[in-house]
């Protein structure tokens, strides 16, 4: 998954990003005012948008109409020091999903941003199932009928990606889009590395593969027999 | 543009107006002190008003009327009594036996009118001699040389005529020298008096109905006439702070004597609303700004626990966090710096002031802010032609000396020059100029950049670490003082802004 912090005070992106990072295992990107802001959140495909409201150059709550304005659906989470209702309200009907005001709980911030980005893919359970193969997304942990499965981070994150958007054929390039901040086209031909070993843990000593590669177009993960 | 901070800076500058806390509690109570005055309803007393009007009109008219009437019944009664005594003169005759005899003949009189208060006369000879009476005798004699007189009789108020030697006139004989009587005729004037009463009290009593109905209107009208003032009252007791606005009915705003209180309600109200709204604006802002620097402190903090982290990050965090509680502070101590000198603008300063020069308050400045001028590679030049006093705190114009330096040394390009000048400007003002190199601020944003908080970029000013307090604090001391603080900019030819203080009775020391 991949985020995108709108947020002007470097510190406080910082340290939003790092929870991000370590928390979720999501990919993230900063933006340190709101004309940046904008630009990424159009330029690139983000599972999630952390928009603080004062910012330089364009205010978050025009970055939020600018953006829903062109059609994005990408789930915005907002950071404001303004909690009065009138403000609330008017940043909800604007388009925004969610707010966490300052100064806020991480914990609380990471669960919302979280349930942001499974609701985002259509997803209400903190658990996704494919066949017997279960992903806790809270405890990022993996198991396949009764085994657990350790998986590397990446792994994971590529994983992730997959099952939340389950049986749709998910490109190379999607998927780096997706893991990678900014820097991901030099990440090319790491995913093929990440398929494997996913393949190895999870399908190998299976008799329903889960993990298909679909020539030409990517990777889907879905039951075996639904294939036909 | 906004005011650039410089954390140690702020910090090592004492808070002013320490002192000025004492006075608060004084000044509460002398507001709180409110006279009490008897309310009274002005539709009342104006009614009141109009029917003491009427009742004292009431009473003249009704006087007047009343003494009229008796006038005119009184020259009526002596018309009439002169009347009846000529019938009773009418009632003497010459006897038939003896033409000199005179003799009174009752049969001629009219029949009495009154019975309970009886008509009396007296017929006497010219020699005094009683020729004829009244069953009652008159009680009184009249003196000479008065026609009318009046007496009591048995408390009754009585009239009398007299007509003296008159001729008696008879009918058949002619009688060469007539022979003279006095004649005189008393009447009872209680029937007068009563209809006198009657009268008094119809007029009395029609006054008073027309009074009352006319009192009944009268009080309608002025209530309906001050209806606007109630609509009005209403309408100012609807103002809260919830609702600023204040809608005078129609009638109410085109009446002469409502317009100035409709203006001033206005005004006063307008700048109330503004004020407040400047004050919510503040506040909101205040809260942004501390939020997030809690925020940063906060997520730092976090951060750090969330998992076991090696000690440099633990130290790195620390040091981030110890940071943050810097500019944590100096956010506070300029708000609080701000606030205090905002009610020195409200309240006055009070405060004994001495008498100091300007130009040693703007060296003490350029040296608070020589390490960061330094630091970016800007000189500052001192042009004081002549030394300028003024009656000022030297801490309170090194205030705003360093925070329009901290702003032109960080606006202007690394290497550039910043000057500040010091003038006397003729009509016993000071002025200070601070001239810096740098971009210049956009005509649009000049008018705002001495607002609290406002930031033309603050993407610049959070990169320096400002708040956009500084201006408004040099905005509000200079304000303390009663001066002026102007900014100029051509875009690409710098900012100057211009300080003007009066200098106050330091005049003479220059």
């Amino acid at each position: 998954m991949r985020v995108l912090v709108v947020e002007d005070e470097k510190r406080l992106a910082e340290n939003v990003a790092r929870a991000l990072r370590e928390s979720a295992g999501y990919a993230v990107d900063i933006a340190g005012d709101g004309e940046e802001g904008l630009y990424l959140a159009e330029s690139n495909a983000y599972d999630l948008m952390v928009l603080d409201l004062m910012l330089p150059k364009l205010d978050g709550q025009s970055v939020l109409t600018q953006y829903r304005k062109k059609g994005h659906s990408t789930p915005v989470l907002v950071l404001t020091a303004r909690d009065e209702k009138e403000n609330v309200v008017r940043l909800l009907n604007a388009g925004a999903d969610d707010y966490v005001s300052k100064p806020f709980d991480l914990g609380e911030f990471l669960a919302r941003a979280k349930a942001l980005v499974r609701r985002g893919k259509g997803q209400r359970s903190p658990v996704i199932s494919v066949a017997d193969l279960q992903l806790n997304t809270i405890e990022r942990t993996v198991r396949r009928g009764q085994k657990e499965i350790a998986l590397v981070p990446m792994e994971y994150r590529v994983l992730e990606y997959l099952a939340h958007r389950q049986r749709a054929v998910i490109s190379k390039s999607e998927l780096l889009e997706h893991l990678y901040d900014y820097n991901w086209e030099k990440f090319s031909n790491v995913i093929e590395v990440y398929i494997s070993g996913l393949r190895r843990k999870i399908d190998s000593d299976y008799p329903v593969k889960l993990i298909h590669t679909v020539r030409g177009h990517g990777y889907v993960l879905r039951p075996e027999r639904e294939r036909a | 543009m906004a005011s650039g901070s410089w954390p140690q800076t702020e910090a090592a500058l004492p808070l002013p107006g320490a002192e000025k806390k004492a006075q608060q509690p004084l000044l509460a109570e002398r507001a709180g002190a409110k006279p009490a005055v008897k309310s009274f309803s002005l539709a009342g007393r104006i009614i009141a008003r109009v029917i003491v009007c009427q009742l004292v009109l009431t009473a003249a008219l009704t006087t007047v009327a009343v003494l009229y009437a008796r006038r005119e019944l009184d020259r009526g009664f002596d018309a009439a009594l002169n009347g009846w005594a000529a019938n009773t003169l009418a009632a003497v005759r010459y006897s038939d036996e003896d033409v000199s005899n005179l003799i009174f003949d009752p049969s001629l009189m009219p029949a009495a009118t009154n019975r309970r208060h009886p008509d009396l006369f007296e017929i006497r000879r010219s020699n005094g001699e009683l020729l004829a009476r009244s069953a009652s005798p008159l009680p009184v004699e009249l003196e000479d040389g008065k026609t009318f007189g009046n007496f009591l009789l048995n408390g009754f108020p009585y009239r009398a005529i007299v007509l003296r030697d008159v001729p008696v006139l008879d009918r058949e004989e002619n009688i060469s020298v007539p022979q003279r009587v006095t004649v005189i005729y008393a009447s009872s004037r209680v029937a007068m008096r009563e209809q006198l009463e009657e009268l008094a009290v119809s007029v009395a009593g029609v006054s008073l109905l027309l009074l009352f109905i006319v009192s009944a209107v009268a009080a309608w009208a002025v209530r309906r006439g001050l209806s606007p003032l109630r609509e009005f009252a209403t309408q100012a007791g609807a103002i809260s702070v919830l609702n600023w606005e204040f809608r005078p009915p129609p009638e109410a705003s085109s009446a002469r004597e409502l317009a100035p209180l409709t203006t001033a309600i206005e005004t006063v109200l307008e700048r109330l609303r503004e004020s407040f709204r400047q004050q919510r604006d503040f506040t909101s802002d205040a809260a942004h700004e501390l939020k997030t620097s809690v925020a940063i402190v906060k997520s730092t903090l976090q951060t750090l626990l969330q998992r076991p982290r090696p000690e440099q990050e633990y130290r790195a965090g620390l040091e981030s966090m110890l940071d943050d509680c810097g500019r944590l502070e100096d956010l506070l101590a300029r708000m609080l710096r701000l606030a205090r000198i905002e009610q020195w603008v409200d309240t006055g300063m009070n405060r004994k002031l001495g008498v100091t020069e300007v130009t040693s308050t703007c060296e003490a400045a350029m040296a608070r802010i020589q390490a960061l001028a330094h630091a970016r590679n800007i000189r500052i030049e001192l042009v004081a032609p002549q030394e300028v006093h003024l009656q000022a705190d030297p801490e309170d114009l090194e205030v705003i000396w360093v925070n329009l330096l901290e702003n032109a040394v960080q606006y202007s390009p690394a290497g550039s020059k910043v000057a500040i000048r010091v003038e006397r400007n003729g009509e016993g003002t000071a002025r200070v100029s601070v001239q810096d190199s740098g971009p210049g601020i956009p005509e649009e944003q000049l008018p705002h950049i001495f607002q609290r908080f406002y930031r033309g970029d603050p993407s610049r000013s959070r990169s320096t670490g400002g708040f956009g307090l500084g201006l408004a604090i040099c905005n509000a001391m200079v304000a303390a003082y009663g001066g002026q603080i102007q900014a100029f900019s051509g875009n690409g030819r710098g900012t100057e802004v211009r300080v003007e203080l009066p200098v106050g009775s330091a005049d003479g020391a220059a």
